[in-house]
């Protein structure tokens, strides 16, 4: 499989993954809930794994959540990120239950681990795509 | 097996013509008498790999039995398993399951072939965006939520890494034979934290098959046969919300139940593993969820009983994936079948009543095993 070798690779998005990033764009954090069990659920579901209902509805989260686990690469395997290690990539816990990813963002003088608060922030990748990711909450960032 | 190699040299498929014709004639058969054929491509490879009519090329015409099993890292496991389905059921006698891949090729290294190739991308495929590739990452974030959640340092998957290194310096198949101190893992780089280069596979280009026989035609052959007792799968998929925590806590432990049950033993019964240890965390989660151990307890295990040579519960007695050779799932079932026959030279087991070998896929998420023994 060959991708572009310039710039942050985009996924090819799922019809039904479709809602999140449109809300990324607006700098929203999408999840879904289930209007059958009301369980959130994290995008993107075509069923509740819960009930198994297919009443799913999006609504936007309060983008805080923890740090559920994360990863620091020290080795670059795209061109795009290799003036970027090391760089952080979590899984975030939003305060309503789902996990989404993002990359963390911390100045030097903060430190961080599993259950550290975070807040969703956005930023423009490649000029055009807004991408969601994380600042530790009541941090600044570079 | 054919040779393992860290060159290329020839596509997947021709590698495993080879590996088809010498396991045919190991088990003392001629082509004509093999009516299955289980083809277990790789992942990170194009079906073009390993396509159908390898049938064709490996010169087996009388096929009443055939498939390309996809299930990621348990498809090896898996072949055996649908393999003995086939054999109870009547469909088939003489089932060849194979295994190869060239995750080398020329002008590119391993590490590229299996990281650019296979983004660890879940249903949002929001990963690749991240610059979450390769599968190391999603072992990693495996890692690191274990040693948070249970309190444990990296220093647990040392003892993982340095037990397969003393298995490889045992075992002349294996890639990777120098000793291997606390202190050269403290050393050894991170790839994506906290995994370090000495916790991930050994890439090789290779082809391993098998053949699944009727037990009459095993129990009447003068060589020695392995036998299945007991067989089972688990996937639990990836629920990321809170209250699961797919990473660590992973199907294997219903693929153990079912296995465990249909051989009638329990896992105080287990004699020895082998795990599809591609990363040296899943080593960890698999003795929890296998239930050797309770979670958060594998490191402590580790260091009270013994998993290298001498070990109360060898485990990987090859060099696993991380000292041995990574052949993904074929690696577990190459070692196991050695052992039970009595071939593993200098690393022969001598209790070999049940043995746990197991493959998983994904990131964790697939799992399946065998009870196999002599």
């Amino acid at each position: 499989m060959e991708y572009p070798k310039e710039g942050v690779i985009w996924p090819v998005v799922v019809d039904v993954a479709e809602p999140f990033y449109e809300g990324m764009q607006k700098h929203q954090v999408l999840i879904q809930q289930c209007q059958s069990c009301e369980t959130y659920l994290p995008p993107a579901q075509a069923v509740c794994d819960e009930c198994g209902s297919d009443k799913l509805e999006w609504l936007e989260s309060s983008g805080k959540g923890e740090i559920y686990s994360y990863v620091v690469f020290h080795r670059s395997f795209h061109p795009y990120f290799d003036d970027k290690i090391p760089y952080t990539v979590a899984l975030v816990e939003l305060e309503e239950g789902p996990r989404v990813m993002g990359h963390i963002e911390f100045s030097a003088d903060q430190t961080y681990s599993v259950g550290s608060k975070v807040v969703a922030d956005f930023k423009t990748i490649d000029k055009k795509d807004e991408l969601l990711f994380f600042k530790l909450e009541g941090g600044e960032n570079k | 097996m054919t040779e393992l190699r860290r060159d290329y040299t020839v596509a997947s498929w021709q590698l495993a013509v080879e590996s088809i014709g010498l396991a045919i004639e190991d088990a003392g058969l001629k082509h004509q008498d093999i009516d299955g054929l289980l083809i277990n491509k790789s992942p990170i490879e194009d079906l073009s790999a390993m396509p159908m009519d390898l049938q064709d090329y490996a010169g087996l015409r009388n096929l009443s039995l055939l498939n390309v099993v996809e299930a990621e890292g348990s498809s090896m496991i898996q072949t055996l398993q649908q393999a003995t389905m086939a054999i109870q059921s009547g469909m088939a006698k003489k089932v060849v399951c194979v295994f190869a891949d060239t995750p080398l090729q020329p002008g590119s290294s391993a590490a590229e072939s299996f990281a650019i190739a296979m983004p660890m991308m879940g249903k949002l495929g929001i990963e690749i965006a991240n610059g979450f590739y390769s599968a190391i990452a999603a072992y990693a974030m495996a890692a690191q939520r274990y040693l948070s959640v249970y309190d444990r340092t990296t220093d647990d998957l040392a003892l993982v890494a340095m037990a397969n290194r003393e298995w490889a310096m045992l075992n002349p198949l294996a890639k990777i034979k120098k000793p291997m101190t606390m202190e050269d893992h403290h050393a050894s780089p991170w790839l994506v934290e906290p995994l370090r280069m000495l916790d991930c596979a050994y890439p090789v280009n290779g082809s391993i098959a098998v053949v699944v026989s009727d037990v009459e035609y095993a129990d009447n052959h003068p060589d020695q046969a392995a036998y299945i007792y007991g067989m089972g799968q688990g996937h639990k998929g990836n629920t990321n919300r809170r209250g699961y925590q797919p990473e660590i806590e992973t199907g294997a432990k219903n693929a153990a139940a079912t296995a465990y049950k249909m051989a009638g033993i329990t896992v105080d019964d287990i004699d020895a593993c082998e795990f599809y240890d591609a990363f040296t965390i899943s080593t960890l989660v698999n003795l929890e969820m296998y239930g050797f151990c309770e979670k958060g307890t594998a490191g402590k295990f580790i260091a009270e009983k013994g998993i290298g040579p001498g070990g109360q519960l060898p485990i990987n007695t090859g060099g696993g994936h991380t000292s041995g050779y990574y052949m993904q799932g074929a690696t577990a079932v190459s070692e196991a079948v050695m052992q039970l026959r009595n071939k593993a030279g200098e690393r022969q087991l001598t209790k070999l009543d049940n043995m746990l070998v197991t493959g998983y896929g994904g990131r964790m998420q697939y799992h399946a095993a065998l009870i196999m023994g002599q």
